[in-house]
């Protein structure tokens, strides 16, 4: 777009010109300045300060009264000198400057002025294309360089390009002080580290250490791993831990570990890393304190003592308000007919007996249908048994349950996938080459063994005896039969029968087979499984 | 056709592909490739395919390494060819099934409700330590699929491109690797016109590959690509038009 002024006039004339463009809103030798353009620059322009420097003295009253009209605060000065006193009393944000001048040229008033403030913004006006003076200007650090006889539109695209810088650099320092206040004000303690070292602490963090300031940190400590405490089932348990490894390839997992204060008080810490994006090798540590929940010994005691507070409600309790506390995804663990349900869960209210967990549509089904679930973490020692469901919501998809303990077995600890079969599993089962009872009722199966019901033992048949099981199941398209050796596993006494379990290696095509046939009983579990969710 | 190639093996860490090709897809020369990365005694499994060769896969594999040893599967994106023995493998095996996220609430279509066995990629990718290495997941969404990966594995150097650098029916394919590119081009032009979403990907991806140091690119389908080959297919790749660039040829119809 052409929009000059006319090129031919002299310096002196220029500034009326512009003072008559601006002030009239109006089409004047052949340029149109939109109002609405000169508006916005008032409102960009408006609440910053301005100093202009020119040493004609008609050009400078002129233009100073011009920018009075788009800028509250505008001083001016004639020389480099008496700008650069201004500038020193008043730190203006904008400076536009003429750079020949006596007493002080503009570039040297700027350097002087940049050296004051580096965020100050320059625009300079020269009356020729002097490439010297273009390569000065650019090395330090002028906003822009305007050449005589200005284009209007130039002076507004470069104004409203310094209020916008303005603006942001406000922005940006608004957004660091607060994160600065954010850092200090955390009640977790927040490291940076690069690498195994601390960089900076926020303040909760120096007062923990009792020390007064960062140096003194750093030269107590030389790496955060000096700080760790080895302590049973946490990140750091032995002396050859590689602890910044773990933590450095699982961002975002949540580790607990151990720290002594100041007073050499031990400390239950939950520990997150998240490396930064970009900046290779620095990452921010946080600890969140849960010591006074008191699940240290929980982690560290002998089976006898673990064995009490597993049963202990209290404890686990406790467990689950830090889950809660350190927003920890936990798994959520349900199985149908042997079919494993599991998705992520977060403890969303502890409240005396009464805990609330936030998880997915799908395993509130799961939950639904079976009254009881499990929970694991990498935070608990053990599986959490769930039972006693007061509610379950499907609109903000909660389940509230009030009885809770931890067990050393569980469903969720399972090496292979085992599955309920279909009615048409035929077991026989051989023990010194004759034949256990008919009709055998197989409970479930898997790759590495199954588990089945007899109503009477034969004599000494006990634990790791050897057993042949001919195994017929059915598929879709054509039954199966598997023979194999197998060793007795686990006999469970129950009131009217046995309960056994015997494992085996399959090879080959038995094993083949198995594996088709527990994938295919799957897919029949989740169609039927999915029915169950259309149902109310 | 050969259906085992040994890709890498410096004695510590070993890279195996395999061909193994469902019947259907036999007549036409797919060219369909999975892949097996092992290192002390640790294996990933790389584009397992159908179920209709997982056998014949899983006894490939056993061969190298007991297959409890996996621990990870990894899927570069959902179509059958890739994804679908999911319930076999997790059945079979204990490893994670690396996918991207986009991808995870149809597990139970491919037969899986167990989300604790799925690592979610998200979509920027992301870098697991496999032994004294690392594997890299380069994002590759919308070549074709719009959640698809290609894995980087450090210690090869070997980049798992997934569908991208697929031919279909291209002569190299005999000897499963690219000696010749120009007679090679047309293949891989037919089915990356059509497959992949737009140049703007292909770019996007070429940035993503290039930070590393590839010495051989592994597609799904077709044949290999070494070194100087790599190298050219990159700048080919850089060039394809896709979806986008022939959206008025492909509807019929000014848009």
């Amino acid at each position: 777009m052409k929009c000059l002024l006319n090129k031919k006039e002299q310096i002196n004339a220029l500034p009326k010109r512009i003072f008559d463009i601006l002030s009239q809103y109006h089409e004047r030798e052949g340029c149109m300045v939109e109002s609405s353009t000169l508006k916005q620059l008032k409102v960009l322009l408006q609440s910053y300060a301005l100093l202009y420097v020119e040493d004609n003295i008609g050009l400078n009253t002129q233009a100073t009264a011009l920018f009075k009209k788009i800028v509250d605060n505008v001083y001016s000065a004639h020389d480099g000198e008496e700008g650069l006193t201004l500038f020193t009393n008043h730190r203006p944000d904008i400076v536009i400057t003429d750079f020949a001048m006596p007493r002080m040229d503009g570039l040297v008033m700027a350097e002087a002025i940049l050296k004051i403030n580096p965020d100050a913004k320059i625009i300079m006006t020269t009356g020729h294309d002097n490439l010297d003076v273009l390569h000065r200007a650019l090395r330090i650090g002028i906003f822009d360089v305007l050449v005589k006889p200005l284009k209007i539109e130039h002076l507004i695209e470069t104004l409203t390009r310094c209020s916008k810088m303005l603006k942001d650099e406000f922005h940006r320092r608004i957004f660091t002080s607060n994160l600065h206040t954010v850092f200090n004000h955390q009640n977790n303690q927040l490291l940076l580290l690069h690498a195994h070292n601390v960089v900076m602490a926020n303040q909760p963090c120096l007062d923990f250490f009792g020390v007064s300031s960062i140096e003194v940190f750093r030269n107590r400590f030389a790496s955060f791993g000096e700080l760790l405490l080895e302590h049973n089932g946490f990140l750091y348990d032995n002396d050859e831990t590689e602890w910044f490894e773990h933590i450095a390839h699982n961002p975002g997992k949540l580790f607990n570990v151990k720290i002594a204060d100041c007073e050499d008080n031990w400390h239950h810490f939950i520990l997150s890393y998240q490396t930064i994006p970009e900046k290779e090798g620095y990452g921010v540590l946080s600890l969140n304190d849960v010591s006074e929940l008191h699940l240290l010994s929980l982690y560290d005691s002998s089976k006898v003592e673990r064995e009490r507070l597993a049963k202990d409600e209290k404890t686990v309790r406790g467990l689950l308000e830090m889950a809660m506390r350190s927003g920890a995804k936990i798994r959520v663990h349900n199985l149908y007919k042997g079919l494993s349900i599991t998705n992520d869960g977060i403890v969303v209210k502890v409240e005396k007996r009464e805990i609330v967990l936030k998880t997915s549509y799908v395993q509130l089904k799961g939950i639904q249908n079976e009254e009881d679930f499990y929970l694991t973490s990498e935070l608990f020692p053990m599986a959490i048994h769930c039972t006693a469901i007061k509610r379950i919501d499907f609109e903000p998809q909660s389940v509230t349950f009030t009885h809770y303990k931890m067990v050393e077995n569980s469903p969720t600890r399972r090496q292979a996938i085992r599955v309920v079969p279909d009615q048409d599993v035929r077991l026989t089962v051989f023990y010194e080459e004759r034949m256990l009872e008919k009709d055998i009722v197989v409970l479930d199966i898997s790759l590495k063994g199954i588990r089945f019901k007899l109503t009477a033992l034969p004599p000494g048949f006990v634990l790791k005896k050897s057993v042949v099981l001919d195994l017929v199941l059915s598929t879709s398209l054509r039954p199966m039969m598997i023979n194999t050796k197998a060793e007795v596993y686990r006999i469970d006494e129950k009131e009217h029968y046995y309960e056994l379990v015997c494992t085996y290696e399959l090879h080959g095509q038995a094993q083949k087979n198995m594996i088709d046939y527990v994938a295919k009983r799957q897919m029949v579990l989740i169609r039927e499984f999915k029915g169950l969710q259309n149902e109310k | 056709m050969k259906n085992e190639t040994l890709l890498y093996d410096d004695g510590v860490h070993k890279c195996v592909m395999f061909s193994l090709e469902d019947e259907e897809h036999h007549d036409y020369s797919l060219s369909v490739n999975q892949f097996l990365i092992i290192q002390h005694g640790s294996g990933v499994l790389i584009d397992p395919g159908s179920g209709a060769i997982f056998g014949e896969l899983y006894d490939a594999v056993s061969r190298h390494i007991d297959p409890s040893k996996l621990k990870y599967i990894f899927f570069s994106h959902q179509d059958p060819d890739v994804a679908g023995a999911i319930s076999e493998w997790s059945v079979s095996t204990t490893a994670q099934l690396i996918v991207s996220k986009l991808w995870t609430r149809f597990m139970g279509h491919y037969g899986l409700m167990d989300m604790g066995r799925i690592v979610a990629l998200e979509d920027q990718g992301g870098r697991i330590k496999f032994g004294s290495d690392y594997l890299q997941f380069i994002p590759a969404h919308f070549l074709h699929s719009p959640g698809n990966f290609s894995l980087y594995d450090s210690r090869s150097k070997i980049l798992f491109s997934g569908d991208i650098g697929a031919a279909v029916l291209s002569p190299q394919n005999l000897n499963k690797e690219v000696d010749n590119f120009e007679e090679h081009r047309p293949y891989l032009e037919s089915f990356h016109g059509r497959y992949m979403a737009g140049n703007r990907f292909c770019r996007a991806w070429v940035k993503c590959v290039r930070v590393h140091e590839v010495e051989m690119i592994a597609p799904q389908h077709g044949s290999l690509f070494r070194k100087e080959f790599a190298a050219q297919f990159l700048s080919w790749f850089e060039e394809v038009e896709g979806g986008l660039e022939q959206c008025e040829a492909l509807y019929g119809c000014k848009q």
